[in-house]
């Protein structure tokens, strides 16, 4: 066994009804899972327990991006999809692990930095809209190996 | 792309974005060190020790490292004013670089300090050397 090296992962978006683009100089990105959960209890004769069960899950994250000069269409269309509010697909791959894939995201919030002793980088947040899956992803280093 | 083979390659793609910069210096331009018993002015290039990284992009290669650009010649005048060339022809231009065998790779440079060297004696007289550090940043240009 050996591990993942994390440099290997990347980003895809879908922006429209192609397929799915890889966004370049995406230094990192992240997901977050989270979940509600409701307490049922305690019932009459059953010694005073509780019970908990989830009811819902939502992933949210954010990935951040440093831009290339004379810009690329991909980057372009993450900041029309987060000034608009149409939904966006995602999948975030860490290869030979797994993959998450958003189908139906939302860009929450992005933010830019121009700095003069660096360069500009923007980071966007996501929330899924409807789900999300998580499949084993391949070890062959392929910008369109599947998920694709 | 990730492209490991950048990294092996890093001053060759460098040596050949200052193809411009050859008539400047009638072609002496050298990586690290000039030949003995040259002509002046030449310019020589060569890296900053420890300033040189290879970004850590997911699924991308980005090399980014401090370049020293060294204008010698027979007045500190000449050397300054062959290096305004150097520097106007440099910064911040972006740059395909194709070489045989090689992915195209883009380079841009940025001037980021002014290093100062001491005058040289020579047998028949002195040289001067006016410098710049750049920041030069190498990545594939497409995939």
């Amino acid at each position: 066994m050996t591990i993942i090296r994390g440099l290997d992962g990347w980003l895809k978006v879908r922006t429209s009804s192609s397929g799915y683009e890889n966004v370049r100089f995406v230094s990192s990105w992240n997901a977050s899972l989270q979940t509600a959960q409701v307490d049922q209890g305690p019932f009459l004769n059953d010694e005073g327990k509780i019970y908990t069960f989830t009811t819902s899950k939502r992933i949210t994250g954010s990935f951040d991006v440093t831009l290339p000069i004379n810009r690329t269409d991909v980057h372009t269309a993450l900041i029309n999809a987060a000034n608009s509010g149409i939904e966006v697909g995602l999948r975030l791959i860490s290869k030979g692990g797994y993959t998450w894939t958003v189908p139906s995201g939302i860009l929450t919030n992005y933010n830019v930095t121009n700095s003069a002793g660096d360069a500009v980088t923007m980071s966007f947040d996501f929330t899924d809209n409807g789900g999300f899956t998580v499949e084993n992803s391949t070890t062959t280093s392929s910008n369109t190996e599947y998920p694709a | 792309m990730h492209d490991p083979v950048l990294y092996a390659n890093v001053w060759k793609i460098i040596g050949r974005s200052l193809s411009g910069i050859l008539p400047t210096y009638s072609g002496r331009v050298y990586y690290q060190a000039a030949p003995l018993n040259t002509t002046f002015p030449i310019l020589v290039y060569q890296p900053v020790v420890n300033q040189a990284y290879a970004n850590l992009m997911l699924n991308d290669s980005y090399w980014d490292g401090a370049v020293v650009f060294r204008s010698v010649a027979t007045s500190f005048a000449d050397a300054q004013e062959l290096l305004g060339t150097v520097a106007m022809y440099l910064d911040g231009t972006v740059r395909t670089i194709t070489i045989s065998g090689l992915n195209p790779y883009t380079i841009q440079y940025t001037i980021r300090e002014t290093p100062s060297f001491p005058v040289e004696r020579l047998t028949d007289g002195y040289i001067y050397t006016a410098a710049i550090t750049t920041e030069a940043v190498i990545f594939p240009t497409d995939y």
